[in-house]
């Protein structure tokens, strides 16, 4: 270690992934030297994960764009030209212009990858400045049916907005959670969930983890359930009528706080844990035991995260589980499901000045965005051509389902530009790539996304000027919306938008000192006392809401579009279920490859594979295998595991070329409520690669 | 004095926030491992996370019990930088009255430097057993 006089300590907010830890920067010598968790921030409390504290391996990373260049060969031939900043906005601007002038200002589509407040405000200014509705993130592929399914059970914040419901599971008695694995991939942004969730375990709390593989968090619980991909809601639904049916669920808070209970007694009958055995797998007498468990623990917490919500019925599924919360009383009380006091921060968007519809607005009128179906709408150009794209840390070719067609979509368009630290997949595509900053050399607005769990914000600030030619992407935006004419982009500085953002807290930066802290109060138990903003004001169990928009007022297990029943002539040729999407410790979706402290811990791209189905295939080991399904294939090194249930077959997404996992995922059945694609349960065959 | 780690297996989650933490305080580079956390299968959904100190290697590969932290009173990178509260690090007196007050079976592993005592609510097991002493 460097000698301690020249050391100085910055209190920053780490952003490598989306959870915002409150982070210690050592620096010397204008070089930061080491980061630490920041001890006296509430919501990672002194540490950082794997990945936060290999932050410095993203600033001095040898791969960084240096500065912005233009493509001088064909898309995607790797012959770049080294241009200057001005040059590269002129040619957007100019690029931009036209693209609006000839097919209107629909066609830019504008994707972004993980974002903070104070950016994400800018990028949809410009955006809509524009004139473009088609201002795309991962919303749908995310929270989106969590987020439409718990607001139509429980309303809206005061102010009119989504609440992001949290569990509370240091409180809790009884924890069940599907599809996450918070020992990794940290549900609620949080990453001291799985300390917490320990403290329940220690303090006599039950943990039950279900899941088709069994995880880190699997490996702590109590219980643990292998369940089929895709079948969560048939578990939910099973375990609704097992509480009902026997009397078990809190016929209080039913009455005072809820509608709809006679509609759910009735639609609920035909999901008898019976049925639910031959959908899950999981036995009949276990579905029981875990119903009459759930039901007895006082207080109990249900959640869930992408392993439920990347299937094309999980609006259904999350129905069920806000409605199995409610009838136990798990709502709004410590132990249980508690709800932020909702966003009071200001909008410099002008979304209120958009003419235009989003493409996805006939299709998916509720959601924020239908990133899936931007593929299939370059291709089509319906139902409004999309001729370019700006990419802002964002990487479709890895990210998005079905790359074949997400590939030729983004090689067909007019003009792309691409934003970011790295040559992406993405960025290889592009006419014009720019040098991102990371989030040492810019300041931003944190941790404003889930308020009641962290009870505070963070304005982080940059520690260091950029480095090489990059440039803040806030700066980027600003330079190109003032040189195409677009009013509202002569900030000087970041602080100057933050102040505008948290002006209605009656606050402003320069309050906030270096540490840029501001806490936010909270109280449990508010929506209990001041009523649920719904159209009846109470919990919606059945919801007349959803029958006026033509959706079913009460949840159902919908078979996934590909299965052996959905598709059985399809399953003869693709016997197996794929699932992508599962997380490891050290990569955030298709970053961190380039790491060398992270990469030694999962050097391949590998397929888990069951020890038995491996066995029958006459696959070991390490061998190079074909994972390929309807749609493509990808190639990968088998892992041998009896951590995963037989004929299931998982690959973490997110790995460049043929280890691409999202060749075989589907862009074209999605949630019909949320517009989630099938990242999970597609039908597949696996083989040894030729030699 | 003896100084003394103690790992509880049952908060271990195999997460490597430690052995990160390790190579970002003492400027690793990669490849060297001072702590390493091992993935054990003892049956069928049975699985333990067993972190393991870099006690018998010389030079860069082994374990400096963080002694620029310690200076600073301040525990070493692994144990501070636990995401669930798996490690403890101290003088001989206090991890030994602190597992004493723990539940469950005990394996205490000598080394020159500093011992290791794992503590588990779990039966242990020989290959966890033989994993933690390094044989």
């Amino acid at each position: 270690m460097p000698g301690k006089e020249d050391v100085t300590i910055h209190q920053n907010t780490c952003q490598v992934c989306y959870c915002d830890c409150g982070m210690l920067t050592y620096m010397k010598g204008g070089r930061v030297i080491k980061v630490e968790g920041d001890p006296t921030n509430p919501h990672n409390r002194g540490v950082l994960c794997a990945q936060g504290r290999s932050a410095r391996q993203m600033l001095y990373n040898p791969d960084r764009l240096h500065y912005p260049m233009k493509r001088k060969g064909e898309r995607g031939s790797g012959d770049w030209e080294r241009i200057t900043w001005d040059e590269a906005l002129d040619t957007i601007a100019e690029k931009l212009l036209e693209v609006k002038k000839k097919y209107g200002p629909e066609a830019l589509a504008f994707v972004k990858g993980p974002t903070r407040q104070m950016i994400e405000q800018v990028f949809q200014r410009f955006c809509y400045s524009y004139g473009s509705p088609n201002y795309s993130g991962n919303w749908s592929y995310c929270v989106g049916p969590k987020i439409l399914g718990y607001t139509f059970t429980y309303g809206k914040t005061p102010q009119g907005l989504p609440y992001m419901p949290w569990s509370d599971f240091k409180n809790s008695k009884y924890i069940m959670l599907f599809g996450t694995n918070p020992a990794l991939s940290f549900i609620h942004r949080y990453p001291r969930i799985m300390s917490d969730i320990l403290d329940a375990k220690e303090d006599g709390a039950k943990l039950v983890v279900v899941d088709p593989r069994f995880t880190e968090t699997a490996s702590k619980a109590d219980t643990y359930l292998p369940i089929k991909p895709g079948t969560d809601a048939a578990l939910l639904l099973a375990m609704i009528r097992t509480i009902i049916s026997e009397g078990l669920y809190d016929a209080e808070f039913v009455e005072k706080y809820t509608v709809g209970f006679e509609e759910l007694m009735e639609h609920i009958q035909k999901y008898t844990p019976e049925y639910a055995e031959e959908i899950t797998g999981i036995p009949t007498e276990r579905i029981v035991e875990v119903a009459r468990q759930f039901a007895a623990a006082k207080p109990a917490c249900l959640d869930r995260r992408e392993g439920v919500l990347h299937h094309t019925n999980s609006t259904h599924t999350l129905r069920a589980m806000a409605i199995l919360l409610a009838i136990t009383g798990n709502i709004d009380k410590p132990g249980a499901l508690l709800f932020n006091p909702g966003n009071k921060l200001g909008n410099i968007t002008r979304k209120d000045r958009l003419k235009a519809k989003p493409i996805w607005a006939e299709r998916f009128p509720l959601v924020e965005d239908a990133t899936a179906i931007f593929a299939e709408t370059i291709l089509t150009n319906k139902p409004h051509p999309i001729r370019a794209m700006m990419c802002t840390i964002a990487n479709p070719i890895q990210e998005y389902p079905n790359t074949t067609k997400v590939r030729e979509a983004l090689a067909s368009l007019d003009f792309l530009v691409v934003d970011d630290l790295f040559m992406t997949e993405t960025a290889k595509l592009a006419d014009i790539v720019l040098p991102a900053s990371t989030f040492f050399e810019k300041t931003e607005l944190c941790k404003t996304q889930s308020l009641a769990l962290t009870k505070y914000f963070q304005v982080s600030h940059k520690v260091m000027e950029p480095l090489f030619e990059s440039l803040p992407d806030w700066k980027y935006i600003c330079l190109l919306g003032k040189r195409m004419g677009l009013e509202g982009f002569d900030y000087a500085d970041e602080n100057e938008i933050i102040d505008e953002i948290i002006k209605p807290l009656g606050v402003n930066v320069a309050d906030l000192g270096d540490s840029g802290v501001y806490s936010v109060p909270f109280e449990v138990g508010l929506l209990r006392k001041n009523g649920f903003v719904t159209p009846s004001g109470k919990i919606e169990l059945y919801s007349e809401q959803m029958k006026k928009l033509g959706y079913d007022p009460l949840p159902s297990y919908i078979e996934p579009p590909e299965t052996g029943k959905s598709k059985p002539d399809a399953a003869k040729k693709y016997p197996f279920t794929l699932i992508t999407g599962s997380k490891t410790a050290v990569y955030h979706h298709s970053q961190q490859r380039n790491y060398t402290w992270l990469r030694e811990y999962v050097p391949e791209p590998v397929a888990e594979i069951n020890k038995k189905t491996a066995a029958r295939l006459s696959i070991s080991e390490g061998d190079v295998i074909v994972v390929e399904g309807l749609r493509g294939e990808a190639t990968l090194r088998a892992k041998l595991t009896s951590g995963i249930m037989e004929d299931v077959i998982s690959v973490t997404h997110g790995w460049e070329g043929e280890a691409n996992i999202n060749y075989l995922t589907d862009d074209t059945q999605l949630d019909p409520v949320a517009a989630m694609p099938a990242f999970r349960t597609i039908l597949c065959n696996v083989r040894r690669a030729r030699a | 004095m003896t100084k003394v780690f103690l790992v509880d297996l049952d908060r271990c989650i195999g997460c490597y926030a430690c052995e990160i933490a390790c190579k970002d305080e003492n400027d690793l580079t990669s490849g060297v491992r001072r702590i390493k956390v091992t993935v054990v299968d003892v049956g069928e959904f049975n699985r333990f996370y067993v972190p393991v100190f870099e006690m018998n290697k010389r030079g860069v590969d082994a374990c400096t019990l963080c002694l620029q932290l310690q200076a600073e009173s301040r525990r070493p990178a692994c144990v501070h930088n636990c995401l669930t509260n798996a490690l403890y690090f101290g003088d001989v007196v206090e991890i030994e009255a602190m597992a004493q007050g723990m539940e469950g079976e005990k394996l205490a592993v000598q080394h020159k430097r500093a011992n290791v005592i794992y503590v588990s609510r779990k039966p242990i097991g020989d290959l966890v057993k033989k994993i933690a002493s390094g044989r």
